[in-house]
């Protein structure tokens, strides 16, 4: 019976427990589920610290795959007579990299055209890595505040919108994607011109919220996004209309979208960079030391 | 000279390890896995390592030591560490009822318990989710990649527990007071 009893160590023990764990019920109900954007310098430090070896991982696989299709090449190369062993595999090898450079010059030349639409400088980023839990939807960059990156800056494909820098180091940067639950977006259904909130589920296919009945939505309509809300500016391509589920009485619809980007075949993406909110954020600071 | 595990030296080496290990899982999960497997798949190696310090290890200071790895999970994701935390020490209070009735005699039954635990884990996560959010968590709208992910956990976690076992210097059933 008395191994049941906790002695002085084990109250101690589960005193501290209870303390620890009433503080971070309370800080639950305080905040969200999401860690804070606000990053102190240890937090600063460990991902500047590690988030190099997740670069270097990332970079591994490209590598990897280049050396692995050239093995290939070589192992089907053998097959054929000595004398052109030698001159196919070079010349495939060269092929293979031509192609890896004709995809790159694609996407950047399609991010560029994409970048001149918008005002304000843009950089170009890498993935770094994804998110640990699979349960929220975010990606971590190789570019950050000593790049000019600020929080809420915009982050876009070629194809559409990705999201907004959520976190921010001196070298990286996190951004919560649009399939995000915390990350709102106010869109523009392009047809109508009807406004609504796109919402991520977590899933690959975010709902549109409190769309007006007047102006039905119709599958494949073409969503972008509104300029409201002062993150994201107007017209970038979001996505567009792929399922309406309509209650019975009509009172409630269900709208999801398709979004046009592959969130699972991101490799480079911009990040829109728009001096004036760096001006505004100095604003709020100099109001912040007034009060 | 032998090292004693239980002296303060010894534990602090061990917890360092511990804290590097999880910072290794958490570079693989974030890095690796999206390469090499679909983007949803991103098994939470650090939640092993959570079982592994609830169940072995009956520090006074053991709450601090998990709110600190899920502190630093939390730079890695968009989870707060208060979440993980809170759960964490949930299981913590669990095992240490549960530690003198369950008794792993071999790899299958510790990777099978370890299974029901970590759905019991994800449930609780769930729970959280759905209040803050109103929404089913992610990971139970594509429940065959989360099944893929308790399996692939529960196959980890004998060996894992091993490696951890080794690390802290403890004897197959002794946990460390």
């Amino acid at each position: 019976m008395e191994d049941f009893l906790p002695n002085k160590q084990g109250k101690l023990k589960n005193i501290s427990s209870l303390g620890v764990f009433l503080f971070c019920l309370l800080k639950l109900a305080q905040v969200d589920l999401i860690s804070t954007k606000e990053q102190t310098f240890f937090e600063q430090l460990i991902v500047e610290f590690f988030a190099p070896t997740q670069m270097a991982l990332t970079t591994l696989k490209t590598k990897g795959k280049e050396f692995f299709a050239d093995y290939l090449a070589n192992v089907s190369a053998q097959q054929q007579n000595r004398t052109l062993q030698t001159e196919v595999a070079t010349l495939k090898n060269k092929l293979l990299s031509f192609r890896e450079i004709e995809e790159e010059n694609l996407r950047l030349k399609q991010l560029f055209n994409f970048q001149e639409k918008f005002s304000g400088k843009k950089l170009l980023a890498q993935i770094v890595s994804r998110d640990v839990n699979n349960a929220f939807q975010m990606i971590r960059l190789n570019k950050g505040s000593s790049d000019g990156v600020i929080p809420q800056s915009p982050v876009v494909t070629a194809d559409g919108l990705i999201g907004h820098i959520y976190r921010v180091t001196p070298h990286y940067s996190d951004v919560l994607t649009i399939l995000d639950p915390k990350n709102k977006v106010d869109i523009l259904i392009s047809r109508t011109r009807a406004h609504g909130i796109l919402e991520g589920k977590g899933d690959s296919y975010p709902r549109i919220l409190y769309m007006s009945s007047k102006d039905p939505v119709e599958i494949g309509d073409l969503v972008i996004t509104s300029g409201l809300g002062a993150i994201y500016p107007k017209g970038i391509f979001v996505g567009h209309i792929k399922r309406i589920q309509r209650s019975s009485i009509g009172l409630t619809e269900r709208i999801q979208l398709s979004p046009f980007v592959n969130f699972d075949k991101l490799e480079e993406v911009l990040v829109l960079l728009f001096p004036e909110k760096t001006e505004l954020k100095a604003q709020w600071n100099l109001l912040d030391k007034e009060q | 000279m032998i090292k004693s595990p239980y002296s303060l030296k010894g534990q602090l080496i061990s917890l360092i390890l511990t804290f590097l290990l999880l910072l290794l899982a958490e570079i693989i999960t974030s890095t690796l896995f999206p390469l090499f497997f679909p983007s949803s798949f991103r098994p939470d190696i650090g939640i092993l390592i959570v079982f592994f310090l609830c169940f072995r290890l009956n520090f006074t200071f053991i709450p601090f030591i998990l709110f600190f790895m899920r502190y630093l999970h939390s730079l890695f994701s968009l989870e707060h560490w208060a979440l993980g935390t809170c759960i964490a020490i949930f299981f913590h209070f669990l095992f240490q009822y549960l530690k003198d009735i369950l008794h792993f005699s071999s790899f299958v039954l510790e990777g099978l318990f370890n299974g029901i635990f970590l759905l019991f884990w994800y449930t609780l996560f769930a729970l959280a989710y759905y209040i803050k959010y109103e929404a089913l968590a992610p990971f139970l709208q594509t429940p065959f990649v989360f099944f893929l992910q308790v399996l692939f956990l529960s196959f980890l976690s004998p060996y894992a527990f091993q490696y951890l076992t080794k690390i802290w210097n403890l004897n197959e059933k002794d946990s460390l007071d």
